[in-house]
């Protein structure tokens, strides 16, 4: 970049202006120095480059502006110390010259203009007059991991105040960086070595970490020419610092899945950790099917827990969200407590338990398997209960008009009935129908990668499989039209022998 | 969605377009309307406001499922606009029924603050009412004809309150009321044989239908929903007592809550007759299930003297079963938090698709957060409708919501009743088959009418 910004001055003016030679070859050799990659990770300082938007206005005049920028590297030094080698400089050349060149200056851009070989944060700042008073907006961009953090933004009263404002949302939006050097999976704690950590910053509100603050891991896949290739964010993992000793810290992975970060074979594979602190007062939460992103989750219960691992019971009572149309939540952040956990169901079942920070980004996708097919089943088998319930009192309600029918003597009335005791669906016949229910979509949500769904349908269908038995088993029935065919028997023997009786009777009255 | 094809419309509008695959519709407002019309124009911006307030989510009248729908309202000239959708819904005209409040300026402004904040939002009228007693209402024109005009339009309507139907066509018959805005059963026929009135149908059947308060935890019990089902005649409540004719044209039992006419109707779905004993059967399960939680429930009735009465016949045969139900007085508040357990409620409904989920969840509008009480399976069914990509797919899944709503007893649809506007015959202009009573009443003509027939 200095090389660039160099040969740039000799060929645009024809000739060489020996302080400004000597100015950006000393400031070249301070930036190499930061670059040198034999050091250890915590030695190594952040080269930073500061790029000064300020809005086209006749109140903030060229030499203002300079004293701007040349108070902004004081407080800089000042609140860093050795662990920035930073460059304070206009920037003329984004475009538009409004706040927007902060959020529409590209990602490819800046790989471009500040290669990560030669910078590791760059800091876009943008200035403007707003009737009475000063607009200052910062976003800092790391070329290492290349992201960008929030923007940040403060007003102030006079330019005066600007320097020292634009100071204070540097140390807002700063994002130190960390290597991964150990992950213990027992204990699930991961150990970290922080960049320049050997250099205290001289105010100690700039310290790098405090315990408490939380890392996102990041993965740098390399290629064999030590190229990257690839940078991968882990949503939804966190490292939480637990112990601090200068550059080395000690964090507890906090994680919804079992190994965040790490492994195995991680050859040109570069793991890192990023500092980063709620910048927000809340974040928004999208719920979507992970097969159809563009479906939302609407009126789905989320749950959230204050603790830090999902096992820690939470301090206080869960607060529940209810995802609007679509399929929205907003979480707010516990200044308290950052990391929550965050429950979410579908009905009774858990589709989904994730740790989160609110605050530190605007807006995250949630991909969260499709309970659809599970749904479905849940009705079709509610549907079959009902269905059962009422054969369960049709059948005790023919029983019941047999029994009266039969002890009234009236067994026409009973051959009438006892048919229709048949006629009802059998156990087998439910049964059939209940698989019928499990199978496809069973296979469905096999199909789709829902293990877990296609598990549920199962249990749905096992519980209910012994209710058809208990309750519609054809041994009641067959042991019922026992029980009336020896009533009627009994009552049959009973009319003989009272005919009998009778006859005897009669014979006898006729002396025979 | 009827067999019928339906039709939007509005005095207001010209025309509205569909471009883009449906995911555009400019509107073209009426800039004038004929003397006699008793519109008040409206412009873009007074559509745009009123938009606005449906998409603002702080705002009272916020509308979460026209946020979820419009991407963008553009104004392209004070009579025309333009509606960009971010979904494409299926029944556009459906989403977007709702009155318009036009600006006016306010006769008496208060001087300190600024003319705009001071114009008054006024509601579409064509009638103004003029004067109420505790029996009648009186409405006139809100724009009066030109005296020049050689045949005029009905100039004022006044309603009449009576106490019973038969008083009502007792009025009729004499003279005192030119129509009756709602006739059915055995009633119709007699004024249809009569000659000297138009007997016209409307052209959506009203639908009676049992709902359950969902905070009621008795009621989540299925035992004692099927109890309460299969404890109600239905067909000889609708015969006897509601129609008192066993005319098949004129009302039937159904089993969902919109018309049969309707195409996402499921002819399938098996009505469930009346089978007290079957019914005492599961009162019985019920209360084994329930226990302690067993008791007595209350019943709110739509304010109709027939529906009421059919009310009562069914109380009294679910306290055969052995259940403790009172009918509540019919002034009573309906209101989900007002105690009531069960309600029986009288509705018409022009597109389920739409309106089935505010139904549902007993609300004005389709809410995420009113569909929490419901079962999740059927929240499911719910939302997969809203997102349904084209009619086929919507009318399918309503068939499939049909099924279950009737097999799990979410509510229990009663009967579905043809009836009827009668106008004497010296009223003419109105439509053939009306949504509603005075559809295009100021187009109606009424010419002097001399009784005879003495």
């Amino acid at each position: 970049m200095i090389h660039s910004v160099l040969q740039q001055v000799i060929s645009k003016t024809g000739r060489l202006c020996l302080p400004l030679l000597l100015l950006m070859v000393l400031l070249s050799a301070s930036v190499e120095a930061a670059r040198d990659s034999n050091l250890e990770f915590d030695l190594e300082t952040y080269a930073v480059n500061i790029q000064v938007l300020f809005q086209d206005q006749s109140e903030i005049p060229p030499a203002l502006r300079q004293q701007v920028l040349n108070r902004l590297n004081q407080l800089n030094e000042s609140t860093y110390g050795e662990l920035w080698k930073q460059e304070v400089s206009e920037n003329k050349t984004f475009l538009p010259r409004t706040s927007e060149a902060l959020t529409r200056t590209s990602p490819e851009q800046l790989k471009k203009d500040f290669p990560a070989d030669t910078w590791d944060k760059v800091y876009l700042c943008y200035v403007a007059r707003n009737g009475f008073y000063f607009d200052v907006f910062v976003r800092e961009w790391d070329c290492v991991l290349e992201s960008f953090s929030l923007v940040e933004q403060e007003q102030v009263f006079s330019i005066d105040e600007v320097p020292a404002t634009i100071n204070s949302l540097f140390v807002r939006t700063f994002r130190p960086l960390a290597k991964v050097t150990k992950l213990d999976k027992t204990d699930r704690k991961v150990y970290l070595t922080l960049r320049g950590g050997e250099f205290p910053t001289p105010d100690a509100s700039a310290a790098q970490v405090v315990s408490g603050d939380v890392f996102l891991p990041a993965l740098r896949y390399m290629d064999k020419n030590n190229q990257v290739q690839k940078i991968q964010f882990f949503d939804w993992n966190y490292f939480r610092v637990e112990e601090i000793d200068r550059g080395r810290i000690v964090c507890s992975v906090i994680s919804g899945v079992q190994t965040p970060i790490g492994g195995r074979g991680l050859r040109r594979i570069e793991q890192y950790g990023m500092r980063i602190r709620p910048l927000r007062s809340s974040t928004e939460i999208r719920l979507s099917k992970f097969n159809q992103p563009n479906i939302p989750l609407v009126a789905h219960y989320v749950s959230s827990f204050l603790k830090n691992s999902y096992r820690d019971e939470a301090i206080e009572e869960p607060i529940r969200y209810l995802s609007n149309r679509q399929g929205v939540i907003d979480i707010p952040l516990r200044k308290e407590h950052p990391v929550q956990w965050l429950y979410i169901n579908s009905g009774s079942a858990l589709l989904g338990r994730v740790p989160v920070v609110p605050g530190i980004t605007e807006h995250i996708e949630c991909p969260l398997p499709d309970d659809s097919t599970r749904l479905e089943v849940e009705g079709q088998i509610e549907q079959l209960k009902g269905r059962i319930v009422e054969l369960i009192a049709m059948r005790s309600s023919i029983m019941a008009e047999i029994k009266v029918a039969a002890l009234k003597n009236k067994w026409d009335e009973v051959d009438a009935l006892l048919p229709r005791l048949d006629e009802l669906d059998t156990a087998e016949e439910l049964k059939g129908q209940l698989n019928t229910i499990r199978v496809l979509p069973m296979q469905e949500a096999e199909r789709l990668g829902n293990k877990v769904g296609a598990r549920r349908i199962d249990a749905l269908a096992r519980k209910t499989a012994p209710f058809i038995d208990k309750y519609l088993g054809s041994k009641a029935i067959e042991s019922f039209k026992d029980q009336i065919e020896a009533d009627r028997a009994s009552a049959q023997k009973a009319a003989e022998e009272a005919a009998a009786r009778k006859a005897e009777e009669e014979a006898a009255a006729r002396g025979e | 969605m009827l067999r019928r094809l339906r039709l939007y419309s509005s005095p207001y509008l010209s025309n509205w377009v569909p471009t883009q695959l449906g995911k555009k519709l400019t509107f073209d407002l009426r800039s004038q309307f004929q003397s006699w019309e008793p519109f008040q124009p409206l412009n873009s911006f007074d559509l745009y406001e009123t938009l606005q307030k449906k998409l603002d989510p702080t705002s009272p009248e916020s509308d979460e499922r026209l946020q979820n729908y419009i991407g963008e309202v553009v104004i392209k000239s004070p009579t025309r606009f333009e509606i960009t959708f971010s979904k494409v819904p299926l029944r556009p005209e459906a989403i977007l029924s709702f009155p318009v409040k036009h600006r006016v300026p306010n006769p008496n402004p208060d001087a300190e603050s600024q003319s705009a904040i001071n114009d008054l939002f006024l509601p579409p009228s064509r009638y103004e009412l003029k004067e109420s007693t505790e029996n009648s209402r009186t409405y006139i024109r809100s724009t009066p004809e030109p005296d020049s005009n050689s045949r005029f339009h009905v100039a004022a309507i006044k309603e009449i309150k009576y106490s019973t139907i038969e008083k009502a066509v007792q009025a009729l018959v004499r003279g005192e009321i030119s129509m009756l805005p709602s006739v059915r059963g055995e009633l119709v026929t007699l004024l249809q044989e009569d000659g000297r009135f138009f007997v016209q149908q409307r052209s959506l059947p009203q639908t009676f239908v049992l709902q359950f308060n969902p905070d009621t935890e008795m009621l989540k019990n299925t035992e004692l929903r099927r109890a309460l089902a299969y404890g109600v005649n239905r067909q000889e409540l609708l015969h006897e007592i509601i129609l008192q004719t066993d005319n098949p044209d004129l009302g039937r039992v159904i089993s969902a809550p919109y018309p049969t006419q309707n195409q996402a109707y499921n002819r399938l779905t098996e009505l469930r007759p009346y089978d007290l004993t079957l019914a005492y059967s599961l009162v019985q399960a019920a209360k084994t299930n329930l226990k302690e939680k067993f008791g007595p429930l209350k019943l709110v009735c739509v304010p109709d003297e027939r529906i009421r009465q059919a009310a009562e016949k069914m109380v009294t045969e679910w306290g055969r079963i052995g259940l403790e139900i009172e009918l509540v007085d019919e002034n009573a508040p309906v209101d989900l938090k007002s105690g009531w357990d069960i309600v029986l409620r009288q509705h018409r409904m022009a597109e389920p698709i739409v309106e089935i989920w505010p139904y549902m969840t007993l609300a004005e509008h389709a809410k995420a957060e009113n569909l929490v009480d419901l079962p999740s399976w059927l929240r499911q069914h719910l939302v997969d409708l809203e997102n349904a990509g084209d009619l086929r797919t919507a009318t399918r899944s309503l068939q499939l919501l049909h099924d279950h709503l009737q097999a799990n007893v979410e509510m229990i649809p009663l009967w579905e009743i043809n009836d009827y506007i009668v106008l004497r015959k010296t009223i003419s202009g109105f439509p053939l088959s009306p949504v509603y009573p005075y559809q295009n009443a100021e187009h109606w003509y009424s010419q002097a009418w001399f009784q005879t027939g003495f």
